[in-house]
Parts: C-alpha cells; sequence; structure tokens
C-alpha cells in the first residue's frame, strides 16, 4: 500500500505535534518534517519545491499563538490560502479546535483545504482517516462538523410539513391528507410525496411511527 | 356701603371731566398753532407751530392716527414754505403723500392729496422750478372735483407759465378756469382769474385785457379783498405804463402802495416802492430796479442749490445713521446668536463628556462581571472535575478508556466556554448562521426544527440584538445538551413589528427551575438590550423559554 512519503506538520504546540507524528508513523511514513511557525512551514515547502523534493502533505493548526515574531502568514487559514494558490498539487489536512460550522466552511471553501479534523478524543484517528482520505484525492471532515459542507441542511420545519402534522393528529391517513390536499390546492398533493415527507420527519425525530411522531411533535407544541 | 360707592362714582366722573379738559386743552392749543401758522403775527410764531406741529405728527403716526398727520405734515409743509426752507416743506408734503399712498383709505384723502400738490407747485414757484410747478398742479387738477378747487389749481397753473413770459399758454389755462361752471359763486377766485387774464391779454396785446383788469378791481372792491386789490392796482398801473400813460400809471400805483400800508406788509411796501422806481423817469433808478431783481433772482438760485446739497447731505447724515443703529442691532443679534451657539456647543460636549463616563463606567462594570462570571464557570466547572479526575486516579488506577472519557468531559466543558466566550462574527445571512449553530447540537439523538426562522426580517434587526439572539440560543442549546436528556428541541420565531419573539421548547427531563444554573446569563444579556425572557418548567414535562426583544 503506498502512501505519502514526505509530510509537513505546523503546530505551536509540541505534544500535538508528537500525537501527529505518532500517527504519521503508524502510517508508515518517515520522511516527517515539524515547524511552529506558518512562515517558517511556507519556507519549508518553497525550500522543497526548489530542491526538486516537493511536500506533498502539510497538516497544519488554524490558530496560532502571536509571539515575538512577526507572521507575514499569522494564522493557518492565510497560510493554506497562500500556499493553494502558488502549489495546488499539495494536499493540505486542518487540524483545529474549532469545530464552527461556518469556520469548517471557509476554510474548505475559500482556502481550499483538502480536509477538516477536529481536534478531540478521536482527532487522532480521524486524523489517520484522513491521511487515507486525501491520498486517495478525496475530501474529508471530521463526523461531528459532516453536515457543514452539505449546503442544503437546515432545521426549518415548513408550513407544508406544519399541515400533514395537524392531519396527522386528527387520525387523517395518507390518502386522506392527499385529498384534502388536492382540494385545497396545496401540492404536492400526491401520496408518494406525503408518504416520503412523512418518512422524512419520523426519520428527523427519530420516531418509529406516525403515532410517536404526533406525540413529539405535540409535545413541543409546533401543532 | 355707601360711602365706597360714591366715592367710586365721584372718581369716574373727576375722570371724564379731566379727559375732556385735557382734550379741549389739546384741540384748544391746535387751534391757536393753526391761527399762529396761517396769520402770523410775531417771528417766532411760525417756528413755534412748526415745532407743535412736528411734536403732534410724530405722536399721531404711533398712535396710527392718519388722518392727523397729514393734516400736521401740510401744516408743517405751509410753515417751512413760509420760512423759505423749501426743502423741509417739500420733505413734509412728500411725507404726507407716501401716507396717503400707504392708507387703506386713499379715496376719501382726495381733498388732502389736491390741497398737498397744490402746496407742492407754490415750492416749486417760490424755488424757480416752473416745470416741476406745473407737473404738481397737473397732478392735483386730477383730484379736483369741484370748481373751486379746478380754478384755483389752473390760475396757478396759469400763474407759472406768466412767470416764464408763456403768455399765450398761461391765456389758455385762464380761459379754461373761466369756463368752468358755477365760477360766479366763487368771487374772490372769479377776480384772481380776470386780474390774470388782464395782464396775460395786456401782455398779448389783446384789446379785452383792460376791460378785465378793471372787471377784477371792481369785484375785488366790492369784496374788499385787499390783497386782491393790491394785485388789480399794480397790474392796472403796468398797463398804463406801458401804454405811457404816465398819469394813470402813478394814480394806480399810488393805489397800490395805500393797499400795501393798510396791509402793514414789508414785502407788499417793497413791492409797491418797486413799481415807482420801474415808472422813474431817471433810466439809473430803472436800472437798479433790474438789477436788485436779477440779483434776488441769481440769490434764490444759489440759495436752491445750496439748500438741496445741505438737505441731501441732512439726508445723506440720516441714512448713515440708521444704518448704523441697524448695523449696532445685527451686531448685538450676532452676538447673542454666536453666545447662543457656543452655549448649546459647551452644554452638549459637557453632555457627550458625561455619557462617555458614564458608558466607561457600565463598560468596565460589564467588563468586571464577565470576568467574574468566566472565573466562576472555570472554577465550578474545570477545577472541580480536574480535582475529582485527579483525587480518583490517586485512589485507584483505573482503566485507561474511563479515564480518557473523564478527560473528554472536561476538554469539551473547556470548549463550551471558550465557544461561549469567543467573538462572533454576524454574518448576511443571520437565519443559516442560526441553521448552523442549532446544527452543532443536532446528532443521533437530539432532533432540531425550527418554525418560521426566515419569515424574521433580519437585516432590519440591529447587530446588538443579533448577537443577544445567538449567545442566548447558544447557552440554552448548551444547558439542553448538558442537563436535559431531551431528543427533540423546537425554536418556533415571530416578528411583530420591531419585535422579535423566540418560543423554545424541548422533551427533556425538565426541572424545578430552583437552580437555573447557566440560565442567569442568558437573562443578564436579554435584560441587558431591554428585552425580556421567561422560563417555564416542571420534572417531567421539558423545558420552555419565551424571549422578546
Amino acid at each position: 500500500m503506498s502512501m505519502f512519503e514526505k509530510v509537513l506538520v505546523a503546530d505551536d504546540l509540541d505534544c500535538i505535534n508528537q500525537g501527529v507524528v505518532s500517527v504519521l508513523n503508524t502510517l508508515k511514513i518517515k520522511n516527517v518534517t515539524q515547524v511552529a511557525y506558518c512562515d517558517d512551514a511556507f519556507l519549508q515547502i518553497e525550500k522543497g519545491v526548489l530542491d526538486g523534493n516537493p511536500f506533498e502533505l502539510l497538516i497544519t493548526d488554524l490558530s496560532f499563538v502571536a509571539d515575538h515574531r512577526k507572521q507575514k502568514y499569522p494564522s493557518g487559514e492565510v497560510l493554506i490560502t497562500a500556499l493553494k494558490q502558488k502549489h495546488p498539487q499539495l494536499k493540505i489536512i486542518a487540524y483545529s479546535v474549532e469545530d464552527k460550522l461556518q469556520k469548517v466552511r471557509t476554510v474548505m471553501l475559500e482556502s481550499k483545504a483538502d480536509a477538516y479534523v477536529c481536534k478531540g478524543r478521536h482527532g487522532l484517528k480521524q486524523l489517520e482517516q484522513a491521511i487515507q482520505e486525501v491520498y486517495n484525492g478525496n475530501q474529508y471532515l471530521s463526523p461531528q462538523i459532516g453536515n457543514a459542507l452539505k449546503k442544503k441542511v437546515s432545521v426549518e420545519i415548513s408550513d407544508y410539513d406544519i399541515k400533514i402534522l395537524k392531519l396527522l393528529a386528527q387520525g387523517y391517513s395518507q390518502r386522506e391528507i392527499g385529498e384534502d390536499f388536492l382540494t385545497n390546492n396545496i401540492s404536492p398533493s400526491s401520496i408518494s410525496s406525503i408518504e416520503k415527507k412523512i418518512s422524512k420527519l419520523c426519520d428527523h425525530f427519530k420516531a418509529k411511527n406516525t403515532t410517536q411522531l404526533v406525540a413529539i411533535v405535540k409535545d413541543l407544541g409546533l401543532i | 356701603m355707601n360711602s365706597p360707592r360714591f366715592s367710586f362714582l365721584f372718581f369716574l366722573i373727576s375722570l371724564i371731566f379731566l379727559s375732556i379738559t385735557c382734550y379741549s386743552q389739546q384741540s384748544d392749543s391746535t387751534a391757536y398753532y393753526y391761527k399762529k401758522m396761517l396769520h402770523p403775527t410775531q417771528s417766532s410764531d411760525i417756528p413755534l407751530a412748526i415745532q407743535f406741529y412736528s411734536v403732534q405728527s410724530e405722536k399721531h403716526l404711533s398712535q396710527n392716527k392718519i388722518y392727523e398727520a397729514i393734516k400736521g405734515f401740510r401744516m408743517i409743509a405751509i410753515g417751512e414754505y413760509e420760512m423759505g426752507n423749501t426743502y423741509d416743506s417739500e420733505n413734509a408734503i412728500v411725507r404726507a403723500l407716501a401716507l396717503i399712498e400707504n392708507s387703506p383709505k386713499t379715496d376719501t384723502l382726495i381733498e388732502a392729496r389736491k390741497g398737498l400738490y397744490n402746496q407742492l407747485g407754490k415750492i416749486y414757484r417760490a424755488s424757480e422750478q416752473p416745470e416741476k410747478a406745473i407737473e404738481a398742479y397737473n397732478v392735483g387738477l386730477q383730484f379736483s372735483k369741484t370748481t373751486a378747487d379746478s380754478i384755483t389749481l389752473l390760475n396757478n397753473k396759469a400763474t407759472i407759465y406768466k412767470d416764464g413770459k408763456k403768455y399765450q399758454q398761461a391765456l389758455e389755462q385762464l380761459e379754461l378756469a373761466l369756463q368752468k361752471k358755477n365760477s360766479k359763486h366763487y368771487p374772490e377766485e372769479l377776480a384772481r382769474v380776470l386780474d390774470n387774464l388782464g395782464y396775460v391779454q395786456f401782455k398779448l396785446n389783446n384789446p379785452n385785457a383792460l376791460a378785465n383788469l378793471n372787471r377784477s378791481l371792481q369785484l375785488r372792491d366790492s369784496l374788499n379783498d385787499l390783497y386782491g386789490l393790491y394785485s388789480s392796482n399794480k397790474n392796472l398801473a403796468l398797463y398804463y405804463f406801458e401804454r405811457s400813460e404816465k398819469k394813470l400809471a402813478t394814480s394806480f400805483a399810488n393805489k397800490a402802495y395805500d393797499v400795501a400800508i393798510k396791509l402793514n406788509s414789508l414785502s407788499y411796501l417793497e413791492d409797491a416802492l418797486s413799481l415807482f422806481t420801474l415808472m422813474a423817469d431817471d433810466p439809473k433808478i430803472a436800472q437798479f430796479k433790474t438789477i436788485t431783481d436779477s440779483i434776488a433772482k441769481q440769490k434764490q438760485l444759489a440759495q436752491n442749490k445750496n439748500a438741496y446739497l445741505k438737505y441731501n447731505v441732512e439726508k445723506e447724515r440720516k441714512n448713515t445713521m440708521v444704518a448704523q443703529l441697524e448695523k449696532e442691532e445685527e451686531k448685538n443679534q450676532k452676538i447673542i446668536f454666536i453666545s447662543l451657539a457656543i452655549f448649546l456647543l459647551l452644554s452638549s460636549v459637557f453632555v457627550f463628556i458625561a455619557l462617555r463616563l458614564r458608558h466607561k463606567k457600565e463598560k468596565i462594570v460589564q467588563l468586571h462581571t464577565t470576568e467574574a462570571r468566566i472565573s466562576k464557570k472555570v472554577h465550578d466547572e474545570v477545577a472541580n472535575d480536574v480535582y475529582q479526575l485527579m483525587a480518583k486516579v490517586q485512589g485507584s488506577v483505573g482503566d485507561k478508556e474511563t479515564l480518557l472519557d473523564d478527560l473528554e468531559n472536561i476538554y469539551n466543558k473547556t470548549r463550551d466556554i471558550s465557544k461561549e466566550n469567543s467573538a462572533i462574527e454576524i454574518e448576511e445571512d443571520f437565519s443559516e448562521q442560526l441553521n448552523d449553530l442549532l446544527l452543532n447540537y443536532q446528532n443521533e439523538t437530539i432532533a432540531i426544527v425550527t418554525r418560521n426562522i426566515s419569515t424574521i426580517e433580519w437585516e432590519t434587526v440591529p447587530k446588538t440584538k443579533k448577537t443577544t439572539i445567538y449567545r442566548v440560543l447558544q447557552e440554552l442549546m448548551t444547558n439542553m445538551k448538558k442537563h436535559s436528556k431531551a431528543t427533540a428541541v423546537a425554536l418556533t420565531f415571530n416578528q411583530e413589528g420591531k419585535k422579535i419573539f423566540i418560543e423554545y421548547t424541548d422533551n427533556g427531563l425538565g426541572s424545578t427551575l430552583k437552580n437555573k444554573n447557566g440560565l442567569q446569563n442568558a437573562e443578564n444579556r436579554i435584560q441587558a438590550i431591554k428585552g425580556t425572557i421567561t422560563f417555564d418548567s416542571e420534572p417531567g414535562k421539558g423545558f420552555r423559554s419565551k424571549i422578546s426583544i
């Protein structure tokens, strides 16, 4: 099984670097360089390219504590953006405590990182998976932020859903709901779309059947 | 009871009496000065009358008694004219005419207008300005409704032409005057017209001259009009002198002299004596008469010029004074405005500083409470847990997995504290930002739904409100995740005008609400922007919260 051969790790905390290095060791990656500043990371990448022996993967933190050294690249995001513009073939994994979805979105979509892994109890395990996926040319996101790039994810419940739930609560069958919608000009009124909607709602609320679904939304005061 | 009423009545009566005497005194003095002005007996009479009318007119002006003021100015004009101050006289008339123009009752003041223009004509005649005099008489004629008025004005107009030796034009005017109906009802005016007509005809060699002169003489004789008689006798003397009938000429000159003596007027006497110099045999005496006349004329013209200049200088001085007064007033106003502006500026600066200081103080207080809150949280949640873990590890070395679980627990707590206090950036699409926040809390066991989140007009909601909503929802969700064991959460949004209502409901364990745990902070946040938040929960019946901001 082939793997990345030359990897750069950028993090200002040594212990984290060590964790990362141990993961790389289990993946049998020997050529690992560690830096504690974004500017150093940039220079290392440049040097590798000039030497004809470029780095294949960068694993970088996003937040670096500012100190006496003035940095051209103050954060991982800026570094990723610059590197991806200059060396698009370089793979980059962001490894951060930050789990805000907006942050993940900017790093993935604007800075164009290949993977986003959240530091945490299972962080190192996820990092291992991420390295595998990125090597195979895929994107990777830690499960807790897995929703970030799914644009359409919304927790909003629509008037249409509420109408269905209300009729269900009144004891209507799915066929009767369809008829009601047809007479009241509510679309879609086909039984299949109503059925689909109900199963989606059951899924969302983890309800075993429509009875439990109605009970849950009633408890929440939605109907 | 009776005595005060009596005394009040007495007071009233005396008041009325007093005002009547005052009034009669007033009208008495007006009559007195009226007489002095028109028939002066002493050299001081006219100046005193002018002073009286000046004071009266200004008083009437201030009381808005326009008609009285006009009368006053007319009297002043007559007085100044008699004194030879033609410019002051003209000025008084101009003021009176201006009053008439601006008066709403212009039509009822026709009589006054006619009189004023007649006086104006006389002034221009005296100051040797015949064109202006003719113009004044023409205007006066427009306002003449009665025969007597027009006869006087036409006669005066003819006199101007006569002065300028334009006898033909004078004749036309006089014939017009004679054609007026009812002229016989005004014998004095008729006599004047006939006298002038005779003189003009004599100058034009008209054979009717003598007849008219004689008719005038007879009329005046019967009226015993001394001033008229003087004029008739003088004109007859001149007529006969011209025709070289010396005897008759001398006889009429003597008659004129007698009348002048009767009139007791120096100017008439002078005029009468000048007739004799004119008719004297010695050409040198006659030459004396022509020279004195031309000198007098030169003097008058020089005086005109001088008076004109003096008058203009005076007018200029008055204008300057008025302008200076206005300037002074403007300056005062400016000073008032500037001081007002400075006062406003100073007070607003003061208020601004005071507000800033207060704001600063509030901010410091806020900062301290925030610090205290975070410090308490670190102590209660992190330090306690770490201490417990230390105790546990000291007692018995458990397996690695439980140790890791405990550590993860502490790690998550520190991250929650960090998240709750890190700066948030409100994004353009706030409903999506809220959606993202809520998605963080949704997992395999917890289902979250929002209702009507997109119907709120987020773009018009101020940033502070949005930040508060974000934080409070974050705290509610963290609280839910920590304590409630809920499986479903609903957030319903509503907007009424500028107010936003948010209802939070979960199906968790609920609580007795004795200890609001992390919710005290949410309450503080809502209160800070003057909103309200209520909590409602019972064990086993979930948790509800209503927010309105």
